[in-house]
C-alpha cells in the first residue's frame, strides 16, 4: 500500500474537498486504490475554462502553409511514429534542422559504438 | 597667336576626322536594323513584342527570344529597372524559353520576376498575391514538360507559391474570406497531380529539405506516405473552402451541397468509395432541402463529370436537358502524371504550348458500378472500351489505350440518390506530347 499511503500524504495537502472521504479510502483493499487515483485525478483536473485555447498539433495543411514561408531548414515535417513498446501510432512534428541534427548525433553514436 | 591658330587647325581637323568616322559608322550602320537610338521611342518595345508574338506562332522561338529581349532593354531604359511593365514581356520570354525547353535560362527569369515582383509590389499586397499566382502557373506549364523528377520540384515549388498568396491574401481579406477559395482549390488540384507522380523521386526532399534542384538523399518517404499526406491536405482545404462559404449562413443553401460535393470526389479519388456515397446522397437531399428542383438535381447527378472538377462550382447552375450528343473530351496533360487532365490555366495564353501533333482517337466507354469485396464499398469504373477511331492500327497504341482510357475518373451517377451505371458514350481521348 505504498503507492496509497504516498498519495494519501500528497492529498493530505492539497485543496481538494473530498480529502476527509479519500483518507478512508487509505485501509481499503487494491480495488480501491483505482478508485483512489480516479478520484484524485478528478482533483487534479483545472476547472473547465472556455475561454481557454486548446492546444492541438497542427494540421498538414496548416504545416504545408507555413513551410511555404519559410526557409528549407526551418520547415516542419509531421508523420506518424509508432514508439518502442506501443503499437499505436503518434503524430510528431520536428523542425528539418533538428531532424538534421538528430540524424548527425545517431550517426556519431553508430560509429562511436562500432570503433 | 601662331600657336593659337595651330591649336584651333588641329580642333578643326579632329572635329572634321570624327564626324566623317560617325557619318560613314551611321551610313553603314544603317540597313542592319534598329539601333541605339531606337531604344527611347516606346512604339519600338511594342512593335519587337508584337513580332516576337507573330514568331512564336510560326515556332521561330529563337528569333521571338531576341525580339523580346530588345524589348526588355527599351523598356528598361524608357521606365527603369523596377517597373512592372516589364511582367508582361518577362511572361512572353519566359513561353519563348519554355517552347525551347532552355530550362536554365527559364529557371533565371523565373527568380528574377520573383524578385521584380517583390520589389515592385512590395506596399501592394493584393498585385503581389496575384504574380505570386501568376508564377506558380508558370511553374505548374513547367511541371508538365519537363521529364523525370525535376517536373515534381515545379509542382512543389508552383503549390509554395501558391500557398504564399494565400497567406497574404489573409492578412489582406482576413482567414474567412472567400476570395481564398479558388487558391485553395488549386492546391488541392496540385496535391492530386502530386499523388499521381510516376516519377516519385526527390519529391519528399523538395517538400521539406531544399528549395534547389538537387534531391538530397535520406529525405525520401513511401508513396504510400506521401500520397496519404496530399490526401489529408486537400481534405483540409475542401473542409476550409466549405467553411468559407457556409460558417454565416446556416439555412440550407445550394452553396454548401455543391461544395460537398467537389469533398465526394476527393474521398472517391482516394478510394473511400463509402464516404463518398454517403456526402454524395448527402447533399443531393441538400439540394432538394434547398428548394432546388428534384428533376434538376436528377439532372444534375446523371451528367458525366471528369474528377477532380478543373474549377470550383460555387453558384447553382441548372444542368442542360436531353441526351448527351456530342463526345466527351480528355486532353491527357502529361506522361508523368497518368490520369491527369490538363489543367485548365495551362489552355489560355501565355501558358498554353502550341499543338505538338499528339494523336487523338475516339472510343467508346461503359461506365458500370460494381460491388467491393469490402462492406458498405464499391467499384465505379470503365468496364467496356471499345476503341472507334485511331490514326494508325497497331498493337502499342491500343495497349496503350486500354493502359491509359480507365485512368480518367468519373463522378458517380445517382438516380434518385442511388448509384446507377452510365449509359455507354463517346470519348474524345487526346495523347499527352511525348
Amino acid at each position: 500500500m505504498l503507492i496509497a499511503r504516498d498519495t494519501m500524504s500528497s492529498i493530505g495537502q492539497s485543496s481538494c474537498r473530498n480529502t476527509p472521504s479519500i483518507l478512508l479510502l487509505g485501509r481499503a483493499t487494491g480495488s480501491l486504490v483505482s478508485i483512489l487515483l480516479l478520484a484524485l485525478t478528478a482533483c487534479a483536473l483545472p476547472p473547465p475554462d472556455e475561454t481557454r485555447e486548446v492546444q492541438r498539433l497542427p494540421t498538414d495543411a496548416e504545416v504545408e502553409q507555413y513551410n511555404a514561408q519559410v526557409a528549407p531548414e526551418d520547415r516542419i515535417v509531421c508523420r506518424a511514429e509508432t514508439p518502442v513498446g506501443s503499437n499505436i501510432p503518434v503524430r510528431r512534428c520536428y523542425r528539418a534542422r533538428e531532424i538534421e541534427e538528430i540524424s548527425r548525433f545517431h550517426r556519431e553514436q553508430l560509429r562511436n559504438v562500432l570503433r | 597667336m601662331h600657336r593659337l591658330f595651330m591649336i584651333k587647325v588641329r580642333d578643326w581637323a579632329r572635329t572634321s576626322f570624327l564626324s566623317v568616322i560617325f557619318f560613314t559608322q551611321w551610313g553603314v550602320a544603317q540597313p542592319v536594323g534598329p539601333l541605339w537610338a531606337d531604344n527611347f521611342q516606346p512604339e519600338q518595345a511594342e512593335i519587337l513584342s508584337a513580332q516576337a508574338r507573330l514568331a512564336i506562332e510560326e515556332s521561330r522561338y529563337s528569333d521571338a527570344e531576341d525580339w523580346i529581349n530588345q524589348a526588355l532593354q527599351i523598356n528598361r531604359a524608357l521606365n527603369g529597372f523596377y517597373d512592372s511593365s516589364q511582367l508582361v514581356l518577362l511572361d512572353q520570354l519566359l513561353e519563348a524559353l519554355l517552347l525551347q525547353e532552355k530550362w536554365e535560362q527559364f529557371d533565371q527569369r523565373l527568380e528574377y520576376i520573383g524578385w521584380l515582383n517583390r520589389r515592385v509590389h512590395a506596399a501592394e499586397p493584393e498585385k503581389l498575391a496575384m504574380e505570386l499566382l501568376r508564377q506558380s502557373k508558370w511553374h505548374l506549364a513547367a511541371a508538365g514538360v519537363i521529364q523525370r523528377s525535376q517536373s515534381a520540384w515545379y509542382l512543389i515549388q508552383g503549390k509554395y507559391l501558391n500557398w504564399q498568396a494565400v497567406s497574404i491574401l489573409e492578412n489582406s481579406y482576413g482567414r474567412q474570406d472567400p476570395r481564398l477559395a479558388p487558391i485553395l482549390y488549386q492546391i488541392t488540384l496540385e496535391h492530386y497531380y502530386q499523388s499521381l507522380l510516376s516519377e516519385r523521386r526527390g519529391t519528399t526532399s523538395y517538400e521539406f529539405k531544399t528549395d534547389g534542384k538537387a534531391i538530397a538523399n535520406g529525405w525520401m518517404s513511401s508513396r504510400n506516405e506521401s500520397v496519404e499526406r496530399s490526401y489529408r491536405i486537400g481534405k483540409d482545404n475542401l473542409q476550409r473552402i466549405h467553411s468559407l462559404y457556409t460558417e454565416e449562413s446556416g439555412t440550407a443553401n445550394p452553396t454548401a451541397a455543391l461544395l460537398q460535393i467537389y469533398q465526394a470526389d476527393w474521398e472517391f479519388l482516394h478510394g473511400n468509395s463509402s464516404v463518398a456515397l454517403e456526402l454524395y446522397r448527402d447533399a443531393f437531399y441538400r439540394l432538394l432541402d434547398a428548394g432546388i428542383a428534384e428533376s434538376e438535381v436528377e439532372r444534375f447527378f446523371n451528367q458525366l463529370v471528369k474528377i477532380p472538377a478543373q474549377t470550383l462550382q460555387t453558384d447553382w447552375v441548372a444542368p442542360q436537358s436531353g441526351d448527351r450528343l456530342s463526345a466527351v473530351e480528355f486532353s491527357a496533360w502529361s506522361t508523368i502524371y497518368p490520369g491527369a487532365e490538363t489543367p485548365e490555366t495551362l489552355l489560355n495564353s501565355p501558358f498554353r504550348l502550341l499543338p505538338d501533333g499528339t494523336q487523338s482517337i475516339q472510343v467508346e466507354l461503359k461506365l458500370e458500378v460494381s460491388a467491393n469485396e469490402s462492406p458498405g464499398r464499391f467499384d465505379y469504373g470503365v468496364t467496356g472500351l471499345d476503341i472507334l477511331s485511331v490514326p494508325v492500327k497497331d498493337d502499342i497504341l491500343t495497349a496503350r489505350i486500354h493502359a491509359e482510357v480507365p485512368l480518367v475518373k468519373f463522378r458517380p451517377r445517382l438516380v434518385a440518390g442511388e448509384l446507377a451505371s452510365h449509359e455507354p458514350f463517346l470519348l474524345d481521348y487526346k495523347f499527352a506530347g511525348e
